[in-house]
């Protein structure tokens, strides 16, 4: 069995374990938005049931589809943890958790950008699929990874560091920037195809 | 990630990634860039594979090889490159100079 596998599996139930106690015990200090924490109870039952689904597929060994799936679930109840816990932190130790809160969402999905970046040149087609040059298509994706991965770590840290008011607005720059880069990347890709099959 | 570090230490191997990284390459043509032998390069190729860093493609009788590197080992790579771990390379390992693509270098005279 794929130990990489396992532990991402193992790590996804400990996290989503992790937030239905903070959500339970969050329903019970304050009753009154019981519709908020029903409805990310009902997420992490749905993420529960994707995580089973995944555990039981005969590709788990081959990290395909299953462990795609998987990771998600990881990264899904990471950002709902993460901020659970400042939040409680913040309950007990009687601070303003709500900037923290909200930091460290931002931050985190500033991560799963950036992973999701990293893992897209490991993305391959077949070079028989391939209705470019390969080295062309090869090219756009480490750039596009590259991008993706600059632009998730910018706005991580821009929600790390600056004041929330700066933060809005420079982090919202800096995905249209890099969106921006990856389409103009791509429109040329397929300019560049669509030259190669008229010729 | 151990078989990664493993695969990055080699030089012969750091070279063929720099190679690939212009567009994928024909086994042959990845050779001959190399004054090594070809078992020796399907062993480097072998270890590559085993890192997940790069992806063999079989077309007819020619194997194809393509780079399949993540962004950090993209920068891993590039950090051993700028660390000039390059220049330390034993020079049977070091590339031919004025190897061109699908031209074998020449045999020395006896």
């Amino acid at each position: 069995m794929n130990m990489r596998w396992m532990t991402t599996y193992h790590g996804a139930w400990g996290l989503m374990m992790l937030t239905a106690a903070l959500v339970t015990w969050h329903w019970s200090v304050r009753p009154d938005t019981g519709v908020a924490w029903a409805a990310t109870i009902a997420t992490l039952l749905v993420m529960g049931a994707a995580l089973l689904w995944s555990g039981r597929q005969p590709t788990r060994d081959t990290g395909q589809a299953a462990g795609a799936i998987t990771n998600a679930v990881l990264f899904g109840a990471l950002i709902l943890a993460c901020p659970l816990l400042v939040k409680t932190a913040g309950v007990a130790l009687q601070l303003d958790h709500a900037e923290w809160s909200r930091r460290a969402t931002m931050a985190l999905s500033g991560g799963f950008l950036a992973a999701l970046g990293n893992a897209f040149p490991k993305t391959l087609t077949p070079l028989a699929a391939l209705h470019c040059n390969p080295g062309t298509v090869q090219a756009f994706q480490r750039f596009a990874g590259w991008t993706w991965v600059l632009t998730g770590l910018s706005f991580a840290l821009v929600w790390m560091v600056l004041p929330i008011d700066l933060a809005k607005p420079l982090s919202v720059a800096i995905i249209v920037c890099g969106m921006v880069l990856v389409v103009a990347a791509l429109v040329r890709l397929f300019l560049l195809r669509e030259r190669r099959m008229i010729h | 990630m151990s078989r990664v570090f493993k695969a990055l230490a080699d030089p012969t191997r750091r070279r063929v990634l720099q190679l690939l990284r212009e567009r994928p390459m024909s086994a042959g043509e990845l050779a001959d860039h190399f004054v090594v032998s070809k078992p020796t390069m399907s062993a480097h190729f072998a270890v590559l594979h085993e890192a997940g860093l790069i992806e063999a493609e079989k077309n007819g009788r020619t194997i194809y090889y393509r780079l399949k590197m993540s962004v950090l080992e993209d920068a891993l790579l590039g950090f051993a490159r700028t660390l000039g771990w390059e220049e330390k390379a034993p020079a049977a390992h070091r590339t031919m100079p004025g190897a061109r693509q699908g031209q074998r270098p020449a045999k020395k005279e006896a």
